[in-house]
């Protein structure tokens, strides 16, 4: 190191820098990117890929493997849909995506707290509203390259058994176009909606668990709710627009679920509801990273 | 961005408690472009004081101003101010070049200017060669560079540098402190904290005591010096025989008091002269063959706060308390890396 | 002369065996645990089950109870076979996932956070001292909830009972013991490793969940799209169901062989072995 040969600074007057919304995109960019490297590009993010892979796996594995008698799993593509319907409703909606929300975006805040590394964002020219934007871009980003991508491959991988005519046919003649429209819009409302309600929890509670797992009884016990208290989870919102809808069972409090335009836009005020109270719970956020 | 409207960083009536307990109290100070340190025993608040002109805590009383600007613009402020943290922590995963240019993208900088502003950030402060390794992998001297890399990569008029020379080997902080004096001499303030003032006094155009949250003394240096040697000092010495030791120094010093440890193994005693004190302490310990076990300022009061915070080397405890004091006090009469030259 | 030569005196008193040694991470880790007033008040309720159905037996027997209330014996449910399985045991082994799950996951990440298994591992305490001392938590806090509280309710009904009812239903206390043990084990192993994996413990709690509800799911999808038992392979739960039922010598409704279930029970604990003896170690890689 050498203070006598370091060059003079030369730094850009701030009347060069932008302000206002160009700076903001600017920022939301340059956080994304962060995050997107931290998370993506890792080692431990071969797990994330192994994980969020699980219900391409499964539908390889329908592809692969036929039934004991070797007779075809799916005698046709309706068969073959009804069956991703199961998977998604199942697997990928209430399992992996659910989980997948809850680890990345209640980590969005928290695991910088946990990691003592908050204080650099907060010590930037970066207005904390705009940080709390930008790392849920970040969520969204990583969430839905991820599960939108998995739902997507997993649906198109109903179709080898049935030939390359057969596929493009359901695709763009069929249903299977729109279905497969349908569960990536699934997937990605899913990823706003939980989203938004974890990545708050990560920013309210040290150990935002027990309020996940509060809030994963009551999306699995949605179906026995009175109709008003149904209104106030991400499922009943994501019900209505599921193409092929499975039976709740004999015990579920039967109540028609909202129009698609709705929904949308249902979940989407409350996604911003919550980001707003976010918004506001960042600027009044300290940093005391010894009591984590 | 809003120009500055002050040169000054100011601070009025600021409190700050956590809970119950006090992080720092009534806090007014008016700190002018130059190196000020702020000087303190760990737990004095001078982590608080430094957060709270950063905006990472907030004050529950009182308001403060860098160059006119609230910790509340983050925006406008941040491109005025570098802050080098004590949190020996970084993002996750990066390398020291990702990690200086990540966060001056945050600025709005323009990729190129990013790039070129990133590698002269790392030129100064030595980290070229190891900017792409992994910070996970850095001694702790290079990461304390990489933040002091960071905190000046977008060239900020106010540097607030929480211990910036902790765990630094004596020529990175004689390079370091270099580096202070050249942004000071650019008319930048530099606000460095230390719990040791010989680390940073012979740098510092103005010190700032701080002690249990309380502003204890500010000004320049000399003075708070003067104020400290009228001061009676508490001494604890640890002895095998300490009833004959006082009758000793009774009988030869000008002590104004001498009391028996309750443990019965050493006694407390209070002097203005404690330089003096030290000096004839050491003869009467060869002369009546006592054998001692330590000694030191006892005080836990303000006055030993000084004491210890501003201790020279006559007074003679440095041969046990503050064993760098010699090299401290060379250092004073020269800049700090020519010192550390002859020292070499 | 020294410091070091005129006061320090090492310790001469008499040292924890070897053999015990790992309790002394129970120990405090069991104070840390009991820290929180929340798994506290959490504890004290997984005990509200068993004393119900303790008053329950006890109600079958005492007449003048009985009258009082207004009852008789036949109105009360039967303690038997069916009682112990879905009245006992079923229900403390789910109190009991929670509680691995609180427990379990916290007991280790928080260590390999605070890079501080080197300190664990420089005192005379190996990797499976240190292992078995965490373990020995879990199973502690599990075994309160399970088998102490379901063999009490069987001595109690043997006892209130009387002449040869505990001779012709051993086989009730057996699927008690055995059953829990197989259950908190298996559970606990896996809630360490997954602690050892993942070092943000609410991350770990998360993970250890989510893994199992993401298995269960996984292992459904595949009962239903294939119609076979071979999806119950990675369900925690069907493989649990099928063991107790052999240990009580009831009938299962599932064709998973018992054989299967006990194997990849197996598989499932050594796994959890395999992860955590991988991670424990007294350094840390920096990549």
């Amino acid at each position: 190191m050498s203070t006598a040969q370091a060059p003079a600074p030369a730094s850009l007057s701030s009347a060069q820098l932008p302000s206002g919304w160009p700076l903001w995109v600017r920022q939301v960019l340059t956080v994304v990117r962060i995050d997107l490297r931290k998370t993506l590009l890792g080692r431990r993010s071969l797990l994330i890929y192994a994980i969020a892979s699980l219900p391409i796996v499964v539908m390889l594995f329908t592809v692969l493997v036929k039934r004991p008698g070797g007779e075809a799993l799916f005698a046709n593509l309706a068969d073959a849909r009804r069956a991703f319907a199961m998977i998604f409703q199942t697997l990928i909606l209430r399992g992996i995506i659910f989980f997948g929300c809850v680890a990345f975006f209640s980590n969005l805040f928290r695991g910088e707290v946990l990691d003592r590394s908050l204080h650099y964002y907060l010590l930037s020219p970066l207005r904390r509203p705009v940080l709390v934007i930008a790392k849920f871009v970040s969520g969204l980003t990583i969430t839905w390259v991820l599960f939108m991508g998995t739902t997507v491959i997993s649906f198109l991988l109903i179709y080898p058994p049935f030939g390359v005519s057969r596929a493009i046919e359901d695709l763009f003649n069929g249903p299977g176009g729109g279905q497969m429209l349908a569960y990536a819009g699934l997937a990605m409302l899913a990823c706003i909606g939980y989203g938004s309600v974890f990545m708050i929890l990560g920013l309210w509670f040290k150990n935002p668990v027990v309020p996940a797992a509060a809030v994963f009884g009551w999306e699995a016990l949605h179906f026995l709710l009175p109709p008003m208290l149904k209104r106030i989870s991400v499922i009943h919102y994501l019900k209505g627009m599921i193409p092929i809808p499975m039976s709740e069972g004999p015990f579920a409090v039967v109540t028609d679920p909202p129009p698609v335009f709705l929904s949308i836009v249902g979940l989407l005020i409350f996604s911003v509801a919550v980001l707003t109270i976010a918004g506001l719970v960042i600027q009044r956020f300290e940093i005391k990273y010894a009591d984590d | 961005m809003k120009a500055a409207t002050t040169q000054t960083i100011q601070l009025e009536n600021v409190s700050k408690f956590y809970g119950e307990v006090l992080g720092v109290n009534r806090v007014d100070l008016d700190i002018e472009p130059g190196i000020t340190s702020i000087v303190g025993p760990n737990g004095s608040g001078k982590t608080t004081l430094m957060n709270l002109l950063a905006g990472l805590i907030r004050p529950t009383q009182g308001r403060l101003r860098i160059l006119g600007l609230e910790p509340s613009q983050p925006e406008d402020l941040f491109r005025l101010v570098g802050y080098c943290t004590q949190f020996d922590s970084f993002p996750r995963g990066m390398t020291g070049r990702q990690f200086i240019s990540s966060f001056l993208s945050l600025h709005g900088y323009a990729p190129a200017d990013v790039k070129r502003m990133t590698e002269e950030s790392l030129e100064r402060v030595g980290m070229t060669e190891a900017a792409n390794r992994r910070i996970a992998g850095y001694s702790k001297g290079m990461r304390q560079r990489i933040k002091l890399g960071q905190a000046l990569a977008h060239d900020p008029q106010v540097l607030v540098l929480d211990e910036p020379l902790n765990g630094l080997d004596p020529m990175a902080r004689a390079e370091i402190i270099g580096l202070f004096r050249e942004q000071a001499e650019r008319g930048l303030h530099v606000l460095i904290s230390s719990h040791i003032l010989h680390e940073v006094d012979m740098i510092s155009d103005r010190v700032i005591l701080i002690s249990h949250g309380y502003i204890v003394a500010e000004g320049e240096i000399q003075g708070v010096r003067e104020e400290v040697q009228e001061r009676p000092m508490q001494i604890m010495v640890r002895c095998s025989e300490p009833r004959r030791l006082a009758r000793a120094i009774l009988a030869r010093d000008s002590v104004t008091e001498i009391q028996l440890h309750k443990d019965g193994a050493g006694i407390h005693l209070r002097t203005r002269d404690s330089s003096g004190f030290f000096d004839r302490l050491a003869e009467l310990v060869v002369e009546e063959g006592l054998e001692l076990e330590s000694m030191g300022p006892a005080d836990d009061n303000m006055q030993a706060v000084y004491r210890y915070l501003v201790a020279d080397d006559s007074s003679g405890s440095g041969d046990i308390e503050f064993s760098d004091d010699s090299m401290a006090d060379r250092a004073d009469s020269g800049d700090g890396g020519d010192t550390l030259g002859e020292e070499d | 002369m020294s410091v070091y030569g005129r006061n320090y005196k090492g310790y001469s008193g008499p040292t924890t065996s070897a053999w015990e040694r790992f309790l002394v991470i129970s120990r405090y880790s069991l104070q840390d645990v009991f820290r929180s007033r929340l798994f506290t008040g959490f504890f004290v309720l997984c005990f509200v089950w068993p004393l119900a159905c303790a008053v329950l037996i006890y109600l079958h027997y005492n007449i003048e109870a009985l009258t009082i209330l207004d009852l008789s014996a036949l109105d009360l449910i039967e303690i038997d076979t069916t009682f112990f399985l879905w009245g006992v045991l079923r229900p403390q082994t789910a109190i009991s996932f929670v509680l691995i799950m609180i427990v379990g996951p916290a007991l280790i990440s928080p260590d390999l956070r605070n890079n501080a298994m080197p300190l664990y591992l420089s005192r005379p305490l190996n990797k499976s001292d240190y292992i078995l001392g965490k373990l020995t938590v879990v199973l502690l806090l599990a075994s309160a909830v399970t088998w102490v509280p379901g063999l009490f309710l069987f001595f109690l009904q043997s006892y209130l009972a009387g002449g040869s009812w505990f001779v012709d239903h051993l086989q009730i206390g057996i699927g008690v013991f055995f059953g829990s043990w197989v259950w908190i084990v298996v559970l606990s192993i896996f809630a360490l490793a997954v602690s050892a994996w993942v070092k943000w413990k609410p991350l770990a709690t998360m993970a250890f969940v989510g893994s199992i509800i993401v298995l269960s799911a996984l292992g459904t999808v595949f009962k239903l799209l294939y119609d076979t038992w071979w999806g119950s392979i990675i369900v925690f739960d069907d493989l649990a169901s099928r063991v107790f039922s052999q240990l009580f010598g009831v009938e299962s409704s599932s064709e998973l062989p018992v054989f299967v279930a006990w194997f990849f029970l197996a598989v499932f604990a050594g796994f959890s072995l395999f992860l955590l003896h991988r991670r424990i170690r007294a350094f840390e890689v920096i990549s």
